[in-house]
Formats: structure tokens, sequence, C-alpha cells
């Protein structure tokens, strides 16, 4: 075919597969929904852990969309896992206690948490954005302190009683209600995630990090894309906090903590950020690391974790994936 | 009848500094008009002014006859301007691809197909991440993607810059086919020669002013005029075998220690 006859008969068609050849499914992709299956059979003693390993990549993946995306820095994503939480818990102790419709009031609340605060947070950049999003976490947990009536204060909410998720299964002492049902919201979100990223509005949230500038001489009004990526992560943070307290059936103080901010970063830093399965690799990697840690060396866990974490920052930066994706490179360059 | 463009004794600059001073002139729908001058005295500042990325002290833009003098940046692109900046900033994690969908405008007159007729370059390179691009390929894609807006006015700040000559032709053979299209075409330009060729219509800055408006032809005809406007000394530096523009870039860095143009202000300023 000659060059100029190419673009007029190809280019349509060609064109849509070049947007939707990142868009497409590739296999490996199945790869984290096999092993969540596989450690449902092969692992029944530890679904509990499991559980808590999907929500924490629920919340990992929902920083994603803000930090790896839109390259919005944030040191307080915790504000809207906790108020998540924290809802989920209140509703059930009112008598709400249909957990599906609760998780997605609780999705809604912090999503619209996170449109307030982001209409004033989002006005500032770099360490002043940092510092102002820390700034609300830690106003959050302090006020969930103090209304002790409403959250239990530090004594946090307790005796809380799910019903049966669809009127029919219980919430087993053996968690496994709970692990299939974090499974299907946090397959359910990965698809929303996925299909935002790859979406024009996603990669715009990719150009307005590379150049902000750039994206507004191309008539994209970037404050408005930067609030609405913030308001769905803050949403989807927020069902992953609910997730937990109708799993665990309980909520404290730590769930709008500094250190669960600090630790989602560390999770998708050591999975590797902006690439939607950092989460899915660092988020159980850091659990698992925790738990194998913790029963070895109860004193010292926090210091291996910090070691990896180091490790992983001087060696591999991009985290776990972008290692992965240097080593197949190298492998490839080889073969040819 | 309204013209496309219009800047009214436009004072302009970044933060309290004034780069433009008391600049006026006028653009009519599909004209194509050059801009020359040494570095520094506002040529890339005054593409910004009307992209809305400087601070207007005085004076007001209208665009077809609107008031946009406090419209911000994505209203202006919006509103039918394009801004194909110098350092082409294409979007590095973005595919080719990517880049014009991230710039699309439903309904617009441009599509990916018609940006990939106009650089067929493109169409091959398509898959590929833009910071795999060669210069040349970068310059394409940035130009494209500011025709993805649907612009009525595109700006072009040195868009020939840094290119291999072969590459220089086929941007500029591109650029024509574009002003049959009735595009307007504001192009800040060191190749003096090419730009005057390329444009009717030459605007000349000194310091934040302009100091001469008038047909391309008369300054391609009058080397010491040129050289004078441009603050080279001699004829002899204008009249060389590569148009001029090598000599032109030395006499300014002779000249040397004019404020360079701002290139990266910081962001919401």
């Amino acid at each position: 075919m000659s060059a100029e006859a190419a673009p007029l008969t190809a280019a349509p068609s060609a064109a849509v597969a070049a947007i939707l050849g990142r868009h497409r499914l590739r296999a490996v992709e199945a790869l984290p929904w096999l092993c969540a299956g596989l450690g449902f059979f092969a692992l029944p003693d530890y679904l509990a852990l499991g559980s808590q390993i999907l929500i924490m990549t629920l919340f990992a993946m929902s920083l994603d969309l803000v930090l790896g995306y839109a390259g919005i820095v944030t040191l307080g994503h915790a504000a809207f896992f906790g108020t998540g939480a924290y809802v989920a818990g209140i509703l059930a102790l009112h008598g709400w206690s249909e957990p599906i419709s609760a998780l997605a009031i609780a999705g809604a609340a912090a999503g619209l948490l996170g449109v307030a605060t982001g209409l004033i947070v989002l006005r500032a950049r770099g360490l002043a954005l940092l510092m102002l999003t820390l700034v609300v976490a830690e106003m959050l947990q302090e006020a969930a302190n103090k209304l002790g009536w409403l959250t239990g204060g530090t004594d946090g909410l307790q005796g809380i009683t799910i019903a049966p998720l669809l009127g029919r299964f219980d919430f087993d002492l053996f968690g496994r209600t709970a692990y299939l049902y974090s499974l299907a919201v946090l397959l359910l979100a990965w698809w929303l995630v996925r299909r935002i990223v790859h979406s024009p509005f996603g990669h715009s949230l990719t150009g307005l990090r590379e150049s902000a500038i750039r994206m507004r001489a191309i008539g994209a009004p970037v404050f408005r894309r930067r609030l609405r990526a913030y308001a769905v992560s803050a949403a989807l943070a927020g069902i992953a906090g609910a997730l937990l307290t109708q799993t665990t059936q309980f909520v404290g103080l730590q769930v709008l903590s500094f250190e669960l901010s600090g630790t989602v970063l560390v999770m998708l830093v050591l999975g590797g950020i902006g690439r939607l399965y950092g989460a899915f690799i660092g988020a159980p990697l850091y659990m698992i690391a925790q738990d194998q840690l913790a029963k070895q060396d109860p004193v010292n866990w926090l210091f291996w974790i910090g070691l990896l974490l180091v490790l992983i920052v001087f060696f591999a930066r991009g985290g776990i994936l972008g290692l992965v994706d240097r080593i197949l490179m190298a492998m490839g360059r080889r073969c040819a | 009848m309204s013209a496309l463009l219009a800047l009214e004794r436009v004072s302009a600059g970044y933060g309290a500094t004034t780069v433009l001073d008391d600049l006026s002139f006028r653009l009519e729908a599909g004209e194509i008009c050059a801009i020359l001058g040494r570095n520094g005295v506002g040529k890339t500042t005054l593409l910004r002014t009307i992209m809305g990325h400087t601070r207007l002290h005085r004076g007001t833009l209208h665009l077809a006859g609107r008031d946009a003098s406090t419209l911000p940046p994505y209203r202006r692109a919006r509103a039918g301007v394009g801004f194909v900046p110098q350092e082409r900033e294409v979007f590095p994690s973005l595919s080719v691809a990517e880049n014009l969908a991230v710039a699309a405008r439903r309904g617009g007159a441009w599509t990916m197909e018609r940006a990939f007729l106009l650089f067929p370059r493109l169409a091959e390179r398509r898959r590929s991440m833009a910071d795999r691009l060669s210069g040349g390929e970068q310059q394409m894609l940035s130009i494209a993607r500011a025709l993805m807006g649907d612009p009525r006015l595109l700006l072009l700040d040195e868009p020939m810059e840094g290119l291999a000559p072969v590459i220089v032709d086929s941007v500029l053979d591109a650029l024509a086919s574009l002003r049959a299209g009735g595009i307007a075409m504001l192009l800040v330009e060191q190749h003096a020669r090419r730009a005057l060729d390329f444009a009717p219509r030459t605007l000349v800055m000194d310091r934040g002013r302009i100091v001469h408006d008038g047909p391309s032809a008369q300054l391609r005809d009058d080397s010491e005029r040129l050289a004078a406007l441009l603050g080279v000394r001699g004829p002899e530096h204008i009249s060389s075998r590569d148009g001029g523009a090598g000599d032109l870039r030395r006499a300014e860095a002779e000249s040397g220690a004019d404020d360079r143009d701002q290139r990266h202000i910081p962001e919401g300023s």
C-alpha cells in the first residue's frame, strides 16, 4: 500500500484500534483474579487476612488514580477511607444493616467529602497540597475523637451487625462471605478504574500531570478535571473503608490516621504508581510481609518493611512492576 | 466587520513584570502573519498572552469580536485558539493517538484521520509513545494536537527550531495546506527568510512593542531595513547562504544579555 493511500482507507479503524490497543484486556490481567480465586480455596485459614488484602488493594488503587494518574500528591487519603468506614459503622449501628446500600452511601459520603475538600486543597500544589491533605485527615481524626456520642471516640464503634449479603449469605466466622464480597467489590472497582484511565478523560489526567499548561491550551478545564478525579478516588477509598467496617464489624480511630495514609502510599510505591496494577502487587506484598514478619520478629517487623522500601526506592524506581518491566525488556533484548 | 483577533493597548507580563508594553494589532480571519524580532523582545510572551498564560496588566483582547481579556486559557482554546509551543510539549507517556484523542473536540471538523492525512508520518507512529518520537515527529504531533481543537487561529512558536531542513519543508508544506483551509496563523520565527516567504504580513517586535507592521515583500526586498529592524549591524549578515538565520543567532549571542522570554512560568501565577 502506498503511503498516501494507507491513511485514507486504513486510518479510521486503525486510529480506533490504536486507542483500543492499550484498552484491550490482556491475559496477564487475569492473574490477580486467578490468585485471589486460588487463595479462597487453597488458604481457607487466611481468609480474614485475604479480605484485608483485597480492601487495601482497593484503597491503594483509589490512591493510584489521583497520585499515579492525576499527579495529585496526597498524604491524607485516609480521610476518605475513614469517612467511609465511619459512615458504614454509624449506619449499621442505627439499624441500616443492609450491606450493599450502606456501601453505596458510604462511598457517596466520601465522594462528597472529596468534592468539598478538593475545592479547597486542589488549588494548592506540591508541598502546600501535601500539607493541606494531611491537615484535612488530621482534622477529621480529631473530630472523630471528640464526637464520642457519634463515633465512640477512642473506643471506636463496637457491636456492629451486618445483615446477610443479598439477604442470603451471612458474614460467617471463617470470613468466606467477607472475602468473596470484598473480591466482588474490588473487581467492580477495578473495572471502573480501568475504564476511566483508558478513556479520553483518563488520558487527560496523564496530560495534566505532565503539563497542566498544555492541557489548558488544548481546552481542558484543569481544575475541574482534577476535582473529578479526586472525587472518584475519594468515593472508592470510602467504599474500601466501608468494606473494612462491614467485614470486621469494628471501626476505630486508626482508619483516619496519618499512619494509614502513609501505609497505603508505601504499598502503592512498592507496587509501582501510575500503572493500575501497582496496588495489586504492593498491597498483598506489604500485608503478607507484615503478617509473616510480625510472627517471626514481632519487635522489629516494621524495620524489615522499612528496609524493603529503601531497597525498592534505591534499586527499583517504579516499584516492583517497574522492575519487572526492566527485566522483561532486558530479556527481550537478549532474545532478539 | 470585527477582526478575528484584536489587541488594544495591551500591557502584559509575568507577575508584576511587564514584557508587552502598550501593544496593539489586529488579525483578520485566515490571515497569516510572521512575528520577527531578537530574543527577549516578547514574541513568545505575545503568543502566551493571546492564549491567556500571562497576566494582562492593561488593555483588551478580543476574539472574533468578543472580549476575551479575562477568559481562562481553556475557554480561549474552545473559542478557537490553538497553541503550538516552542518546546512542543507532547505528553510523553501517551501514545501518538492518545495525544490526539485527548485534544479532540466532539463534533469538530478535525478528526484523527484528518490529522493523519496531513501528517502521514504520525499515522505510521500512532501507537508509539510520544517520547519515542524524533524531534520532527514531535513537532508534527504538537501541531496536529493543536488542530484537533478546531482552531481558527494557530499560534506557532518557532516550529522550525532544531529541525532538519527536509523536515522543515514538510512542516511548512503542511502549514501551507492549512492556509488554504482558512486558518489564521501567527508564526514566531528565527528563520527570517523562511518566515518572510511563508507569511504575507510581518510584524517586527522590539522591547515589547511592535516596531514594524507591513507586507513581508517589503522587508524581503530590503535587507538593510530588515537588518536594522532586527538589530543586526550590517546587511551582509542577512544575505548569507542560509537565509541569515545563523548570523542572526550569532548576532543575538553577541549582543547578549537580553532578557530571554520566560519559558517556564510557575503554575497558577
